[in-house]
This record gives structure tokens, sequence and C-alpha cells, in this order.
């Protein structure tokens, strides 16, 4: 394998090396020397006409025909051997090692090619070409520089297809992205999935004739779900502000306004703790159907979650860590409370606050005290019943107090008519029938100013304007939101909320970044 | 700061990339301006703002003619045709032109006079960039009416787009303006560090000089920058303004939903009282 290029050591160029700053001061004696030589080191563009997947997929054809390539993308290794040198070349779609000879690109440019260095960025003029170990290459006649490399790359090692950087602090993977998904192709799928995975839910929901729409982020008044906002303030209104919890009060104002089907892929924001399954902003997919119930959004949720398995994967059958599960519908559907009862041994929707409180701390949970029945309700599920749900499940009919905005279910008036998607043990949906009766959902919001007189700081506050656009009329209407983060991770094999957002939400930059830079002993960037 | 977000992606190998953003600003409202809005944007690798303003053109005119079957629209009295191509025309020249002056080679003093001169009251010390820009908002900008391409702004104004090939006191920029108005505004990206650097401590010291609108120094950014960006063209379009253009919508208001409005408590009152309508709070 003497055609391989060789990596650097990591003891050479690494950007978790102590002794990285000779390296960098060697980058910008070259970068001097390049200006010397009458380089631009940041030119001004480059007609690229390939990419590096169609010229690997069109050996040996290409070489036979003997046209003229023209690929662009950045340097990943380099082997030089005096007059000749291999390099690979990375672009978006793939990699292609580089042949270039002194011989054929001329004395003075080999030695402005001498200058350049693992993690250029360069433009190349060439040939298909079969090297004598069979590797397809190009031969280059040209090759230029397009961006200049100052700090190097972190070291990568494949070993049987997998690759481990050199990322020492995981965090610094998410804080400097633009290496990570350098360095690691891998990480560059997920996203490129997230993209196709949004990209077939619009597809499929206009094809519904569901309408996208873009509804506010700033709210005099957040609504639509349980959790605490950010705040902020307008300066010439003088007024404060929420970021959006959700957007749900305002696409059913757009129902009462006569949109049948309307979606909305919104980036909503929770002032919470963060962990695996919660960055504090995230997206979330909602949509609203007139003259529909909950049972329509079911057969929605089962066929687009079977449909965008097939197109990812060819398979519905997935696996996340150590759970495997299969998104082929129909899906189970169960109701709440039974789940509950099989879990429990007990019919807890007869079972009175201080019993279940009881019930709860049985548990080793520790419920803030007066959060009332329908928490403790939630409490006791989320840890008897939802981690064991591995394969899909529709759980139904939830008890009232947990769900203001449900339209009261149609056979017992303890519950509402409601499910949650529960799959590999974590919720992905939530659905309605939406409550249209403006005098019940009076009496729902007054129930929550009850909760938050009682120190819940997620009941949700009362919205006269809401109200009063339910007593204009709102038709029935089913409506569903799908966190599309945790879609993603689902589909993607993804296991932390972090790694199917390109920039999560991470503590103080400054001070993180400080640390990387003496963790690196690189001070050459403050000069 | 989201431009800047976007092309640490072009660095991380993604060549071509667009996101439909909600922006905020802190600002006061009118005709043109909510609190928040949707912006466009996208970058490019390996092109500059020629590509750019290709497909503003390309797109509009097919916007116009799938939504009306025609590029011949109009706004209010205006009427403006989308067809392509559209004019382009250094900003300079037209400054020139309207001023009779070359103020690319006036002092800011001259620029201040100027600008006075015009009943503009600019801050004092705000600098060429601004003043050119306020020169050029009141005395060019409301006159073209039909599409244009502004091209290759002074340097000072734009922090974040590359020097112009061919004249180092102007930069590769365009702002393309329809019915007086701009609709989308696109660099060749500034991609060298070290200019980018410099160019944020120009900045600093406009804040240094009381400009609340210069744009802070990003460390993380000019290190991504070195890592190493490709040559690539950016570019954001106000889908607010593009939906008024396209739907002959006057009022930012009426493309939008929800607009922001002054707080809702007391202007629903004075709905209510309007209407004669207390049945409501029963």
């Amino acid at each position: 394998m003497s055609e391989e290029p060789r990596r650097p050591a990591a003891s050479e160029e690494s950007i978790g090396e102590d002794r990285i700053t000779p390296v960098l001061a060697a980058r910008r004696e070259k970068l001097a020397r390049l200006r010397e030589l009458g380089v631009d080191p940041w030119p001004y563009g480059f007609r690229r006409e390939q990419r590096v997947e169609e010229v690997l997929g069109s050996f040996p054809a290409l070489e036979t025909e003997g046209g003229v390539l023209r690929l662009a993308g950045r340097i990943m290794a380099l082997r030089r051997m005096g007059k000749v040198t291999f390099a690979v070349l990375a672009d978006f779609s793939g990699k292609i090692q580089l042949y270039v000879r002194r011989e054929e690109i001329g004395a003075d440019k080999y030695t402005v090619f001498k200058l350049f260095d693992i993690g250029d960025i360069v433009g190349v003029v060439g040939r298909a070409f079969t090297t004598r170990m069979g590797e397809p290459s190009i031969q280059v006649s040209e090759i230029e520089l397009l961006s200049k490399n100052l700090h190097p790359l972190p070291v990568t090692k494949e070993k049987d297809g997998q690759v481990f950087d050199e990322f020492t602090d995981k965090e610094q993977r998410y804080r400097q992205r633009y290496v990570d998904l350098i360095v690691n192709p891998q990480v560059r799928e997920v996203f490129v999935q997230r993209s196709r995975i949004v990209s077939l839910i619009r597809a499929e929901l206009e094809g519904m004739d569901f309408l996208e729409v873009e509804t506010p982020i700033l709210q005099p008044i957040y609504g639509g779900a349980s959790a605490r906002p950010f705040v902020t303030h307008h300066n010439a209104l003088d007024m404060r502000l929420y970021l959006r919890i959700a957007n749900e009060l305002y696409l059913k104002r757009l129902i009462v306004g006569g949109f049948d089907r309307v979606f909305e892929f919104a980036r909503d924001f929770r002032n919470e703790g963060m962990d695996r399954f919660h960055n504090p902003e995230f997206t979330q997919l909602e949509l609203y159907a007139a003259y529909e119930d909950y049972g329509f959004m079911m057969d929605l949720v089962e066929r687009l979650a079977e449909k965008l398995a097939l197109e990812l994967h060819g398979s519905t059958r997935l696996r996340l860590g150590e759970l495997e599960f299969d998104l082929a519908a129909p899906w189970r559907r169960a109701p709440m409370m039974e789940l509950l009862a099989e879990a429990t041994g007990e019919d807890l929707l007869e079972m009175d606050e201080e019993g279940l409180g009881t019930l709860a701390r049985g548990l080793e949970l520790e419920p803030e005290p007066g959060i009332g029945r329908g928490k403790l309700l939630d409490l006791i599920f989320g840890e008897m019943v939802e981690p064991k749900l591995i394969q899909p499940t529709f759980v139904m009919d939830h008890p009232l107090e947990l769900s203001p905005l449900a339209k009261r279910h149609r056979r017992d008036g303890r519950l509402v008519e409601r499910f949650e998607a529960v799959v590999a043990g974590k919720e992905l949906c939530n659905s309605f029938s939406e409550l249209n009766d403006p005098q019940d959902q009076r009496r729902r919001f007054e129930e929550q100013q009850a909760l938050i007189q009682r120190g819940d700081e997620e009941g949700q506050p009362l919205d006269e304007d809401f109200i009063r656009a339910l007593e204009i009329g709102m038709p029935p209407t089913a409506g569903l939101g799908v966190g599309i983060d945790r879609l993603v991770m689902l589909l993607s094999g993804a296991e932390s909320i972090r790694d199917v957002i390109f920039f999560p939400t991470l503590r103080p930059a400054a001070a993180a970044t400080e640390q990387a830079d003496q963790k690196a002993g690189n001070e050459a960037d403050s000069d | 700061m989201r431009w800047e977000f976007s092309k640490r992606l072009i660095v991380g190998g993604f060549d071509r990339v667009f996101e439909f953003a909600r922006d905020f600003r802190n600002e006061g409202m009118d005709r043109f301006h909510n609190p928040e809005f949707t912006q466009l944007e996208l970058y490019a690798a390996y092109e500059d703002y020629g590509f750019m303003m290709d497909l503003v053109e390309r797109l509009a005119e097919k916007l116009a003619l799938e939504l009306h079957g025609s590029t011949r629209l109009r706004l209010g009295e205006l009427e403006f045709d989308l067809a392509a191509p559209w004019r382009r025309a250094p900003m300079m020249e037209l400054l020139a032109e309207a001023t009779g002056e070359d103020l690319l080679e006036m002092d800011e003093e001259g620029l201040g006079t100027l600008a006075r001169g015009l009943e503009l009251e600019p801050e004092p010390g705000i600098g060429r960039g601004k003043l050119l820009d306020l020169i050029f908002g009141e005395m060019v900008e409301p006159k073209l009416i039909q599409p244009t391409f502004v091209m290759d702004h002074p340097l000072e104004l734009s922090p974040l787009a590359k020097r112009h090939r061919r004249d180092g006191r102007l930069v590769e920029r365009f702002e393309a303006v329809v019915a007086g108005k701009e609709l989308c505004n696109s660099f060749s990206e500034l991609n060298d560090p070290q200019d980018q650097r410099r160019r944020f401590e120009e900045q600093q010291a406009l804040i240094q000089r009381g400009d609340e609108e210069g744009q802070p120094l990003d460390e993380d950014f000019i290190r991504a920058l070195e890592i190493g960006m490709p040559p690539t063209a950016g570019l954001g379009v106000g889908i607010d303004r593009l939906v008024m253009l396209l739907s002959g919508a006057e009022s930012i208001r009426d493309v939008i939903f929800f607009p922001t409005l002054r707080p809702a408590a007391a202007a629903t009152e004075q709905a209510d009282q309007k209407a004669g309508n207390e049945a409501d709070s029963d």
C-alpha cells in the first residue's frame, strides 16, 4: 500500500496537543510565503464541474474518455515523495485520491503546491486515472489554492469502517461543529437525513391540502402547552413579550378564520433544564385539520412514520441504541388508564389526590405537594409505563386535568380525546380532538389558574382573545404536535438531541472557548 | 449573527444550504418593519455574488409568472416589471449620477455637509459608510422603481463581505431594489480570517463611537474561517417584503397573520368599547 496517503501523527498536528503553537506559526509562515509568490490565499471562486461521487461512479468509463474534470474540496491527507505527491480530496459527496506530478503541473506551480497543507481547500483540474494499486484517482494538471487552512484539523483514524476522532472533550464537538462535520462524515449524514425528513413531511402534508403558515414567536401571552417561557422586552412598545412555548392557539385562530388545514414547522422555546432529550429551542411540527378528530391524526402519524422509515432506510425495523422497534402501521392503540391499571393493578381514575400521592412516593418519586391529580397520574405513567413502551403505541384518552385544550371524551367526561405516540420509551407526538366549546374552555383555563395559585409554574395562563375566537366559532378540529428533533433521533439512530441539532445550546461560549484555547496552548489566535 | 452560523456549515463541508429564518430586531415598527420577520438565507460554496444575481432575477421572474402569469406587476401607484435580466448598477455610479460628485473620495465631513444639505440629520460620528447609505437612501433608492441590482458598496458598510477584486475600497455586494425598496442583500462572503478580524475591529471602533448597530467580534467565527471556508456567495431575501411585492400588499401587516401590536389587553378593551361589546367579559 505504498500509495496510501499518510496521515499526520497526532504529535505533529492536532487541536488537542500542547505543542500546537509551532504548527500554527508554520502555517502563517507558509501563508506569507504564498503571498510573496503572488498567490491569493483566498481567491474569488472556482468553476467546479463535477462532484467526487459522480466521478467515482463513472470509473473506468471516464478514464477511457479522458475528458477534463474540475473538482473542488478539502485536502484530507498528503503524502509527498519528492517530485510526486499523493493527496486525498474530500468534497460533500466523498473522497478521491489526487496524483500530482511536478513534471505535469510545472516546477513553479509545484513550488507553490509544496506550501499547501492538510485542511486547505483547493480546486483541481485533471483526468481520471487508476493507479497501479487499482485506486481510482485524479491525475492533476492544475491545482489552485481556494482557502488556506490556518488551524490544523484534529486527526481521525479509521478502523474497520469506524471513525475515531481526537476530540477528547465531547462538548468541543458541538462547540466547533464545523470541525466535527469535516472529520466525522457520519455526523454529516444525520443532518442530511434531518433535511430529507422535513422535506418529505412537507411534501406529504401539501399533498393532503395542508397549507404551510407562519405564526408569531414573540407573544404577549404564552400558551398552548405547560412549560416555562423565555421572557423578553420590546423597547419601542415598552412591552413584555414571551418566546412561544407552542403555537397551538394561533393555529387554531387560523382554523376559526376559515383555513381548513394548516401546518407550521415551529421553533419553540422552553426555559427549562437541558438533557439528552431537551434543548431550550426545538422544532415542533404542528398541524390542524377542521372536521376531523384524533382518530384521523393516529392514522396520519402511523402512515407518515412508516413512509419516512421506508424512504430513509428501506425498512420499518429500526434500532436506537439497544432498542429495536418496528414502525410498520398499524400501531397499537391503548387507553392510558388501562395501561396504568395493568401496571399498578388499580383503577387510578377513581383514586383521589392523596392516594395517588402515596402511590407516587411508593415508587420513590418525589411529587411536589399540591400538583394535582393530573400531574400525579402523569408522573406515575412516566415511571411505570412509558419507558416500557418500546414498540410504537398510541397512548389514548388522558385524564381531563392534564389537557386544558383537549375536548372531553365523547363517552367519558372524566377523560379527553387525546393521544400521545410513544416509541422506544419516549413520547414522539401529542394530539387532541380540539376543545372548541368556549364555555368549557373558560372553565378549563380557570382550573389552570387555580393550579398556578397553588404554585404550579407550568399552569397555562387565561387567554381572553382565544376564548373570543372560539366564540366566533371553531369547527370540530383535530390537532397534532410532533417533536421533529425526537423524530429525527428515532429515524437516524441518534441517542442525544445534541446530535440532531447543528448548534445545540451550550454554557457560555466565551468561557468555554478560552478554556479550549488554554487547553490547546493556543494563544496565537489573538495576535 | 445568523449569517455566521450558516457560514460555519459551509466551513463544515455543506456546499449549499438555506434556511427560512425567523429573525428578531428590537427596533421601531412601520409599514415595512415588524419586530419578527422571515428571512430566507442561502449560501453556495465556490460561487460569487454574480451567481446570486442570476438566481434572484430568475427566481423572481418565475414566481411572478406562476402567481400572475405576467412579470408586470403593480404596488399601489408603482408599476414594475420583474422580467430578467435586471439592471446592474454600481452604487457609487448611481450616487455620482444623483449628486454630480464622486462620493467615494469625499471625506466624512464633506459627506456630513451633503447629508445635512438634504435635510437629513445624521448623528455625529456615524462614519463614512453610514453617511453614504443615508444619502443613497434619500436620493437614489426611492427612485429605483424597476428592479435594479445596486452593486459594490463601500467597504465600511459591509464587515462580512469580501473586498472587491478590482477596487479595495469597495466590497462585492449587491442589494436588489424594486419599487423603491430593498428586497435582498448578497455578498461574495469574506473568508480571509485576518481581514475578517480587522473588519470586526473596525466595527468595535464604531461601537466605541456610539454606533448601536455595530457588529460584535466573534472569535469562534474567526476560528471557523481559520479552519478554512471556500469562496462562497451568500444571499438574504426578505420574505415578507417579497410577498408584499408579489401580492400587491402595501403594509407588512397585511402579509403577516398576527403582526406584533401594542399590548393586547389595552387594545382589546378599546375594541370592545368601540363595538359596544361588553358581553365578552361576563
